[in-house]
């Protein structure tokens, strides 16, 4: 879990988080905003949060490729989970700042066949993405609730 | 020459105390009035904000990230920006609700919940009037003196069906691409659309200044509608009131609470009751005349506080009504790929019309083209993780728009507000209770049905689950809880506001309004507020 009282891991997140949604590293006031924003309640983590968004949150830490698997699990099982609501958060970042709406949000260049092909590729990813998520979060769980069980 | 004591500082308001200064009357306006910021640097686009502000995501997102819409935060695709938080906050603690069916909102802002209005003026109609002690004759003067005050651009076209055409129409304000595409398309599907589908499309008639007027500024498409126009060409009530302010015979005070009203034995108002601060005692202000224009919730408050206090009932008022709202996203295919222009106007600059089986039974819709609006709602919608939804979003983002359907409302016996009473000198509390008719399920789904057809036509789809159906309140066009009636009973008003029940008080809000089109009511309660202080004193 990321301490969020210590700021080299919230911006050792963020630089992984940015790089996932942007392909570039974060900006000095995206990396800012973001420590700002831990400060706050709504992406704090702590004992509040069930032990699996801890651990979706762990594997999205690794690396921009796992924080895709781990959002593709989020986005389908976990929505309102701890990981997709700091991703949402870093994403209102990049679109209020002016060095880095052009990375989230300007048009795809070439033609429309492009697009389209980007489209099935990133479909394509998000599925597999999806699977690998799955095959490791979902024992996870399983024990979670074993483990919760049998304390109860 | 008459003194009235105004409560509130809304669209109502403000219009009706022009009117009654203009006619040589004093206004005593009291008003909780918290202010609008100053517009930061005034004359730049949304994107030199990005670039020139030292801290831009303050100013989009808000000191404690309050304005970030997660993915638990409902189904809203529009969250309040920062700028504009001072309409909904510091509500004092007298006035408090409790709520069943019902998600209200209330403003306790120097101008009123217009404040954060997106500028539809929509004149209502005979057909619209029917249940109203006037017809359209009556209240045509006021449409055009408020047309000329607010300043309104628009176009007289297919939509002029359902709205009539009042003057002082000032040229229609710049197009973006996307509204100017559907235009065109409806213009060449038009027959069918109208004989098939009973569907009208044309300008939104918008209180943005096309021309410069009155020391305000034409619109200059900035792109910053969303965050509050810096340049006052969006009307807002704060313009009225400043000119009211420029009257002798006008006083504004603002930081005042007004809780309740004080009768004699023949039930005329006296004082009314008002709280000035916090550890402050309450004062009277003495009445000859009391305007309640604080807005429909606001104002019943005030009424059922005062009638609690001075014989001990426990009224309940019937009829409260508001319009359902559906918002429904769509996704123009020949706009896939483009850039969108973020300096355009970016409220709704189309609207459609639906024919109902009754002139009243009306369904509005209202075309926002997707432009400078935070992308971050949306995009978490997108059943994909954000990599791969930010990728199909941005060749989308210029082909998205939104309609947002608005239905009518009636006065029903089930939808009513009462007091809880409290103990000692603590206020009651407001219990607001709404149920949605037996068919409303089916007029919703009748409508949705008809909308997608029409955006069908016109060469955009729908993607499945994404439209919401707002719950009830969330439009903000509450009226209906004293009606406007020909006969003299109690808890109704004469055709003038004028309380049937306390001769020398005035409700100048939506409080009154028997019936509800499918339209909303701002520019009516306006014309509504003028028409009472030309007619009543």
């Amino acid at each position: 879990m990321v301490d969020t009282t210590n700021p080299s891991d919230v911006a050792e997140e963020c630089r992984v988080f940015c790089r996932y949604l942007s392909d570039r590293p974060p900006p000095t006031e995206v990396l800012s905003a973001y420590r700002r924003a831990h400060q706050c309640v709504v992406v704090a983590a702590d004992a509040a949060w069930p032990p699996i968004d801890a651990a979706l949150l762990r594997i999205a830490r690794l690396g921009p490729s796992l924080t895709r698997a781990a959002d593709a699990y989020a986005v389908t099982f976990a929505k309102s989970s701890l990981l997709r609501r700091k991703l949402v958060l870093l994403l209102a970042i990049l679109e209020s700042c002016g060095s880095t709406i052009g990375a989230v949000d300007t048009v795809v260049p070439g033609p429309r066949v492009k697009w389209a092909a980007g489209i099935v590729l990133n479909v394509v990813v998000f599925a597999a993405a999806l699977c690998l998520a799955a095959a490791a979060v979902v024992p996870l769980r399983i024990w979670y609730r074993l483990a919760l069980g049998r304390r109860a | 020459m008459r003194r009235i004591v105004l409560v509130g500082s809304g669209a109502s308001a403000v219009h009706f105390a022009l009117t009654a200064l203009q006619k040589g009357h004093e206004v005593l306006m009291l008003d909780v009035g918290h202010e609008r910021p100053e517009s930061v640097l005034p004359g730049a686009t949304l994107a030199q904000l990005r670039d020139r502000l030292a801290d831009p995501v303050a100013y989009f997102l808000g000191d404690s990230f309050e304005s970030v819409l997660f993915p638990t935060q409902g189904t809203e695709y529009y969250g309040f920006p920062p700028s504009k938080s001072y309409i909904f906050t510091g509500t004092p603690p007298q006035f408090r609700w409790r709520v069943e069916g019902f998600a209200p909102l209330a403003s306790f802002a120097r101008g009123g919940l217009a404040e954060a209005w997106t500028a539809g003026v929509y004149p209502f109609n005979d057909a619209e009037l029917a249940d109203f002690p006037f017809t359209y004759a009556d209240i045509a003067p006021y449409y055009d003196l408020v047309a000329q005050r607010i300043g309104i651009s628009g176009e007289v076209d297919d939509l002029a069906r359902f709205m009539p055409v009042h003057q002082h129409l000032l040229p229609p304000l710049d197009l973006d691409e996307h509204s100017s595409l559907i235009l065109r398309t409806y213009a060449e599907r038009r027959a069918s659309l109208n004989r098939r589908l009973g569907c009208y499309i044309g300008r939104s008639r918008i209180a943005t200044i096309s021309r410069d007027r009155e020391g305000r500024q034409a619109c200059s498409y900035l792109g910053r509608c969303l965050w509050g126009c810096p340049s006052d060409s969006l009307y807002t009530p704060s313009i009225t009131l400043a000119e009211c302010r420029r009257h002798d015979r006008f006083r504004y005070v603002s930081g005042v609470y007004v809780r309740y009203f004080r009768t004699n034995a023949h039930r005329r108002i006296t004082a009314v009751v008002v709280d000035t601060g916090p550890g402050k005692a309450s004062e009277d202000v003495p009445v000859d005349t009391l305007a309640l224009g604080a807005g429909t919730l606001s104002s019943c408050k005030i009424f059922l506080e005062s009638v609690f206090r001075e014989t001990g009932q426990l009224v309940t008022l019937h009829g409260l009504m508001d319009n359902q709202q559906i918002l429904m996203p769509f996704v123009n295919v020949r706009m896939l790929g483009r850039q969108y222009d973020p300096n355009t106007y970016q409220y709704h600059q189309v609207g459609l019309g639906l024919e109902g089986s009754t002139p009243r039974e009306y369904v509005h819709g209202q075309i926002t083209t997707l432009k400078t609006a935070m992308i971050h709602p949306i995009v978490q919608r997108v059943p994909f993780d954000l990599r791969t939804s930010l990728f199909l979003f941005r060749n989308l983002h210029a082909a998205l728009g939104l309609v947002n359907i608005n239905l009518h409302d009636t006065r029903r016996d089930h939808n009513t507000v009462v007091l809880e009473p409290a103990s000692g000198e603590t206020d009651g509390r407001l219990l607001v209770h709404y149920e949605t008719g037996p068919a409303e399920a089916e007029r919703i789904r009748h409508a949705m049905r008809r909308v997608r057809r029409v955006l069908r036509r016109l060469g955009c789809f729908v993607p499945p689950g994404m439209a919401h159906v707002r719950p009830m309140g969330a439009s903000v066009h509450y009226c209906g809880l004293l009606p406007m009636s020909r006969a003299r009973d109690p808890w109704t008003t004469s055709s003038l506001g004028q309380s049937h029940d306390f001769d020398n008080l005035f409700f100048v809000d939506g409080t009154t309004f028997p019936f509800l089109p499918a339209k909303n009511l701002t520019f009516s309660l306006m014309a509504n507020a003028a028409r009472i202080a030309d007619c009543a004193f």
